[in-house]
């Protein structure tokens, strides 16, 4: 039988100043009608370019298709010039594509209705105004409210969601036979993700499209894709059913993945397994298994032979290793996850040692802050009655003077030696809060005490000693730290402000420590930042931070720019300093998998407060909010028997703009459980017992 | 919209009036006393009193400038020393031919440099590009007189093809004006027109780059579609801007290719007041030439609010 799409041995490359990549080594993958397909791997790894590549899309040069075929329906595309009217009829008419920055990918110059009618009038053959019609309905079936008048709008009028959903209707709305979504959701928030996929997902069973779904995120394919295709170094590694690949994967690298991502059903208390080392670089690579120096389980034949070919290893499974590691069935049940399945498999793993260690001193940990949440152990911070508000402008004319309260109200203690972990959707205030801890605000009203005194309203000299104490890490390793200053003097300059060496001897012998402590060579000191891979500039980011000696460490959004594969090892890291330096987090994030496992306590903030606050078990194992709980619903689990079973809220709508604050408790447009009176009274943090703190007015 | 324009054309009154404050006290910034230095030191103290009365530098300085001020915005620009003739009527005499050679030389540049730009980011390293790239670096090296000077005696002395110089107005003898014209503008447009070449083949090579550029041929849009209506309106952005600076600088220019090709027009004339000492000329010319140029420039800020919707508030 024909299949839809057939993509036969592909193979791209792109010409640079220092050799070849090989982008797209001998890829083949098919898609059947109504098949939802996932392409999974990290970044880099070659799935963008095998899609444009099929489609004719990569600039040329430096991009060149060096072989292969893309049989759609039988013909092969590759076989057309790319300005083709084949091509083009192709591209937008039978395939649509959407890509992953919803922020850069529509022309910020023309409407979102011109940009829709422009294919449709294109490719539909409709006049000007049935297009416009019909652009109106497609925007209306993606959930635009007021498509009528918003089709006028231009993307910066959108938000991040509403423009992905315009992609969404521009690529759906010809039509085509074949949607492919390129990382769809990467650039949004947890909530907004899940509206989108189901979206995606609702969208193309309307109207039996075929979707191919590619993406990092294990969780994304495993709610939605029937069959998967793991990517590596610009090969696939592994394909098979999703059962296949989350039950019993089979090639080390898929292992791997699947260990190195916390999970919201895992039991807490073991320690990640990181992928060791770095993705390779694609540039001239040697024939062997790129995965072969990251790769536990390598053998005498790896380092000899050629890239192993893909083989089928049972029906649809198909792995590409010299290895054959033993299949496991998994019953249907599934609640066995995949670390227990590896560890009663047997399988030798050099790290499982020593995660099995350090599991047991985190647990220990676990149980100490958990009996001792009623004690009064030492508080680090706290933060009372917290208030930023900035002055904004409402109105037509923005005549309106208007307050924005980016944090109103809030109130939390960390202790010594824990985290707290501070979740919620982009926009909620948690950046703002860490800005005020950190003197960078000076908050409205509301103290910040640290070690028992408050440092709001103190003289700027009383506060230096307090600055030297809090340090923070950045989310972004590539924007944060100075291009022109080498590794060494970044992470030196604070000694040197802060006068904390006496000699040179001692600051080259401290720089080295910190450099140790974090995992670098010290030998690396003298390079620039853009020598480095960005999870070691994030390790330069905390060795700079760890070099006053802080006690404690704000942490914004630290490894959401980094590779599943390296944001394990950043976590291990983190944890592994906390208790050897006794450090206490605040550890802001919005993957709340990631925040499940590091912190000891958990705070949930929505539009500048917090609206539920206590230990991370009752969280999420009870949590009481209604956000909360549509929170952790939208958070994909990386297998399907969860998934399957999971019950879904999907959050209406998006966070409102502060200018706009809801009446009553803030959450009700968008709360499932709403009640008349929610819109009238304004909730306050209850204490439902235990320390745990809920502020809705149903408890 | 109409708020933006609004305040951009109280943005341009401001700087107008800030620009003659300026061009009044060229009078008087000038060491000594205004009148000697017009006269010269041969003056007898009578000459120099009357130009004083006739100046009206007996009086206060600040009853003075609203004096010139209010003249001003009646038309009245006072008289010019060495003509003996109002300067309105001078300058209205000359401005004609500076503005028809400018326009001629900005629409040539336009029409020529933004094509050019385009095609050769299009082609990127090809033979076209290259050619461009070329022509638009030595374009922008190249002194204006010299080029006056070469075309002079390539075309017109030797090849005898256009005429040498002078200047005709169009309603006259239009095709005389036009061979009169086609030096002066030419090297009027040589420096825009390279600055433009070079500003849109980098402005759109950036473009070309963008993701929503790989949206609009993802929707299998035609390339000349993707690069007129998607990349060119973005391009463009950047070049109007440039567009303003640019008016300035055929104000510049004008000054040298209406001297090399004796063309009675603003440029010459002030070249000429300013060595004579003419003041009440050279203010008048300061004016005219920063109300030409400040509504250039207001035409090029409301055409960015048009191309750019980001800047529109709505
Ligand atoms: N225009 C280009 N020039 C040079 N290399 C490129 C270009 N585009 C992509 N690549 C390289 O191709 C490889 C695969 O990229 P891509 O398909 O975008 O990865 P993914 O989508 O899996 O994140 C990367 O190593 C990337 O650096
Ligand atoms: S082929 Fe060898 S090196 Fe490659 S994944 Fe398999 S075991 Fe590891
Ligand atoms: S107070 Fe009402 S609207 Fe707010 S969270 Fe509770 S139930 Fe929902
Ligand atoms: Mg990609």
């Amino acid at each position: 039988m024909v299949q839809m799409l057939e993509v036969r041995n592909l193979r791209t490359q792109f010409k640079v100043d220092n050799g070849i990549v090989q982008a797209v080594d001998g890829v083949s993958y098919h898609i059947d009608h109504g098949e939802i397909v996932g392409i999974v791997g990290e970044s880099g790894c070659g799935k963008s370019v095998t899609q444009l590549s099929l489609l004719q899309l990569i600039s040329s040069p430096p991009g060149k298709i060096m072989g292969g075929e893309a049989l759609f329906e039988g013909v092969d595309l590759l076989k057309f010039k790319s300005d083709s009217e084949q091509m083009r009829k192709i591209r937008g008419g039978n395939i649509g594509i959407i890509f992953q920055e919803p922020m850069t990918s529509l022309n910020p110059v023309l409407t979102i209705g011109q940009q829709i009618v422009e294919s449709v009038m294109l490719h539909l053959k409709m006049d000007s105004a049935a297009a416009r019609k019909h652009a109106v309905e497609q925007l209306k079936l993606v959930g635009i409210t007021d498509a009528e008048q918003r089709i006028d709008n231009y993307p910066h009028q959108f938000s991040g969601g509403m423009r992905q959903r315009a992609m969404i209707a521009m690529a759906m709305a010809c039509r085509p036979k074949l949607l492919i979504a390129d990382e769809p959701t990467t650039a949004l928030d947890v909530t907004t993700q899940a509206q989108i996929l189901e979206l995606l997902k609702d969208t193309v069973k309307h109207f039996d499209t075929s979707l191919l779904i590619v993406t990092h995120n294990l969780g994304v394919v495993a709610r939605y894709a029937q069959r998967i295709y793991v990517m590596y170094a610009g090969r696939v590694v592994e394909s098979g059913t999703s059962n296949d690949i989350f039950a019993n994967p089979r090639h080390p690298y898929t292992i791997g993945l699947l260990k190195a991502v916390p999970r919201l059903d895992e039991p807490k208390g073991h320690k990640l397994v990181p992928i060791n080392g770095l993705p390779p670089s694609l540039i001239n690579r040697p024939p062997m298994c790129a995965f072969l120096l990251r790769c536990s389980y390598r053998t005498e034949k790896c380092y000899q032979e050629p890239w192993p070919e893909l083989k089928v290893v049972d029906g649809q499974h198909c792995v590409s290793c010299y290895v054959d590691l033993p299949a496991k069935k998994l019953g249907s049940g599934g609640n066995v996850t995949i670390l227990q399945l590896m560890n009663t498999a047997g399988m030798k793993d050099p790290s499982a040692e020593l995660s099995d260690i350090v599991a047991s001193t985190v647990s220990q940990k676990d149980q100490l802050t958990n009996s001792t949440y009623q004690s009064s152990e030492e508080i680090l911070l706290e933060a009372k009655n917290l208030k930023m508000y900035f002055s904004g402008t409402k109105g037509f004319f923005k005549h309106e003077a208007a307050q924005i309260k980016a944090v109103d109200d809030v109130s939390f203690k960390v202790r010594k030696g824990e985290t707290l972990g501070l979740v919620g959707e982009s926009g909620c205030g948690k950046t703002t809060v860490a800005r005020c801890i950190l003197q960078l605000y000076s908050p409205t009203g509301g103290g910040i005490h640290f070690e028992g005194r408050n440092i709001l309203g103190q003289p700027k000299r009383g506060l230096r000693n307090m600055r030297r104490r809090v340090q923070l890490i950045f989310q972004d390793p590539y924007s944060s730290l100075d291009p022109r200053q080498t590794a060494g003097s970044i992470i030196g300059e604070p000694l040197k402000v802060h006068k904390m060496v006496a000699s040179k001897q001692e600051y080259s012998h401290r720089v080295a420590e910190l450099f140790e402590m974090v995992g670098l060579d010290p030998s690396m000191e003298d390079r620039v930042p853009h020598e480095f891979s960005g999870g070691q500039r994030q390790r330069i980011g905390i060795a700079r931070a760890l070099a006053t000696n802080p006690s404690l460490i704000v942490c914004d959004e630290p490894i959401s720019a980094l590779d599943v594969s390296i944001q394990a090892q950043i976590i291990n890291l983190l944890e592994e300093l906390q208790e050897k330096l006794g450090l206490t987090y605040l550890f802001i994030a919005h993957d709340l998998s990631v925040v499940r496992h590091i912190s000891d306590r958990v705070a949930v903030m929505y539009l500048g407060r917090i609206v539920e606050i206590t230990d991370w078990k009752s969280l999420y194992e009870n949590p009481l909010h209604p956000y909360t709980k549509a929170l952790l619903s939208a958070v994909p689990i990386p297998d399907p028997f969860v998934e399957e079973k999971r019950e879904r809220i999907i959050l209406r709508g998006e966070v409102p703009s502060l200018l706009n604050r809801p009446t009553g408790c803030c959450f009700h447009p968008r709360c499932s459980e709403a009640i008349e009176d929610c819109s009238s009274i304004v909730p306050t943090l209850k204490n439902v017992g235990g320390g745990h703190e809920v502020a809705c007015i149903k408890m | 919209m109409i708020a933006f324009i609004g305040r951009r054309l109280l943005h341009t009154i401001v700087v107008l009036v800030i620009v003659s404050f300026i061009a009044f006290s060229v009078l008087h910034l000038l060491p000594g006393d205004p009148a000697l230095t017009m006269l010269g030191i041969e003056a007898t103290p009578e000459q120099i009193e009357a130009l004083r009365e006739e100046l009206g530098l007996n009086k206060p300085l600040v009853i003075q400038y609203v004096h010139w001020f209010v003249n001003m915005l009646q038309g009245d620009l006072g008289r010019s020393i060495f003509y003996r003739e109002s300067v309105a009527q001078i300058i209205a005499a000359r401005l004609p031919a500076t503005f028809f050679l400018g326009m001629l030389a900005l629409i040539f540049s336009v029409l020529l440099s933004i094509p050019a730009g385009v095609i050769s980011a299009v082609r990127r390293g090809g033979f076209l590009d290259s050619l461009t790239s070329l022509i638009a670096n030595v374009g922008v090296a190249v002194p204006v007189f010299w080029l006056g000077i070469l075309g002079i005696y390539l075309f017109g002395l030797h090849l005898g093809w256009l005429p040498v110089y002078g200047y005709t107005s169009p309603f006259d003898d239009f095709w005389l004006s036009i061979k009169k014209a086609v030096m002066p503008v030419l090297c009027l447009s040589v420096l825009p027109l390279a600055v433009w070449t070079r500003q849109t083949r980098s402005s759109m090579l950036e473009v070309i780059r963008e993701d929503y550029i790989r949206t609009a041929r993802s929707k299998g849009l035609k390339e000349r579609t993707v690069i007129t209506r998607h990349a060119l309106k973005n391009a463009i952005i950047p070049v109007i801007t440039l567009l303003g600076l640019q008016v300035r600088n055929l104000v510049g220019g004008s000054v040298l290719v209406e001297t090399v090709f004796n063309i009675p027009g603003m440029g010459r004339l002030l070249v000429n007041s300013v060595l004579g000492k003419d003041f009440p000329v050279v203010q008048g010319c300061i004016l005219v030439i920063a109300l030409v140029v400040a509504l250039a420039n207001l035409v090029v800020d409301i055409s960015y609010g048009y191309f750019n919707p980001r800047t529109r508030n709505e």
